[in-house]
């Protein structure tokens, strides 16, 4: 079989600290959450995370005053 | 955990037999997913394959400084640069590699399980400070092949079913025949028989068991199941290398690992 290419992007957002809370490290391409996550531990796991979190990127709602592509 | 001090030169030797075929399991299984740095699904899973590569080679290196420790039979440079195929003790099932990322994931699933296995088995303190960095990192290596063989059943259940009958068969066989000691000192001796004596490890048809409990879960959620298996043959068992035939890795994998052509830079 041949594994199908995904499109899908996940944001990734990670806390070193309580105090400095989540901040957006980056993002990754998966089909669903749970590869996302693995992929978020896998390419981003070179520093002291106490906490990461993937959302999709099609799921983030633009700010009328600021809308647009990044 | 028992001390190197109190071991007697039987059981030291069966110890480090173990963690022979441990190191070199774990070096292959390394190797295996190096070969898919370049060619996984995605870049992402690029980047996973060489993570838990490099995780597999640190496991190996610890379980070979722990083996040379406890043998004055071997020089490292010997044990890394020297050796043919067939004096290699890795799980059969890594004598090739994975041709399909498929495969890739269902062997590093069903192995690192089982040398997790044996590796927690061993009521012995061999790799010491390091067990706590290899447990989290065995972790994540776990649930990278859980999420990965959920994703695969359900995109192509048959490719996955027949890459889970292939290896699970290979698997099952290398922890050996059904461990009944005293028939097996009759008529094909294990060399791992002192660790069961001295109450090092259990048998490792029992540590088999364990390892057929904590895949059987995760191989039935994602919809697939084990092939009937019979125990490998007795009279063709052997006790070191724990395989049934006088095989090794492929001859191109033995020679990277090696380092052959690197050799003139040593």
């Amino acid at each position: 079989m041949s594994v199908q290419s995904h499109d899908r992007i996940y944001e990734v957002f990670a806390a070193q600290s309580h105090e400095t809370g989540l901040e957006h490290i980056g993002s990754v391409h998966a089909d669903d959450a749970d590869i996302a996550a693995l992929h978020g531990c896998a390419v981003y796991d070179e520093e002291d995370w106490i906490v990461m979190k993937v959302v999709p990127r099609d799921r983030l709602y633009d700010v009328d005053e600021y809308a647009g592509d990044i | 955990m028992t001390e190197t001090d109190a071991l007697d030169k039987e059981t030291a030797e069966a110890i480090s037999n173990e963690l022979l075929r441990l190191a070199d399991s774990k070096l292959l299984l390394g190797y295996r997913y190096s070969q898919w740095m370049f060619s996984a699904p995605s870049l992402e899973a690029c980047n996973a394959a060489s993570s838990i590569s490099q995780d597999e080679f640190g496991h190996a290196r610890a379980l070979y400084t722990a083996h040379l420790s406890m043998t004055d039979d071997v020089e490292e440079d010997e044990l890394m640069h020297e050796r043919e195929p067939e004096e290699y003790w890795n799980a059969p099932a890594l004598d090739q590699t994975s041709e399909t990322w498929t495969e890739l994931v269902v062997d590093a699933f069903l192995i690192d399980s089982a040398i997790g296995e044996l590796v927690s088995a061993l009521e012995y303190d061999a790799i010491g400070r390091m067990q706590d960095k290899i447990e989290q990192e065995e972790s994540f290596h776990d649930r990278y092949g859980h999420v990965w063989l959920t994703r695969l059943a359900g995109d192509d259940p048959e490719a996955t079913q027949a890459a889970v009958d292939e290896t699970f068969e290979s698997v099952y066989a290398w922890f050996g025949p059904e461990n009944d000691v005293r028939q097996l000192q009759a008529d094909s001796p294990r060399t791992d028989e002192p660790l069961v004596e001295a109450d090092l490890r259990p048998p490792a048809s029992e540590v088999r068991e364990q390892w057929l409990e904590s895949v059987e879960s995760v191989i039935e959620d994602v919809g697939l199941s084990f092939p009937d298996t019979p125990s490998p043959d007795r009279e063709a068992w052997d006790g070191d290398r724990w395989r049934l035939d006088d095989g090794g890795p492929d001859q191109p994998s033995i020679e990277q690992l090696r380092g052959d052509e690197s050799a003139a830079f040593r």
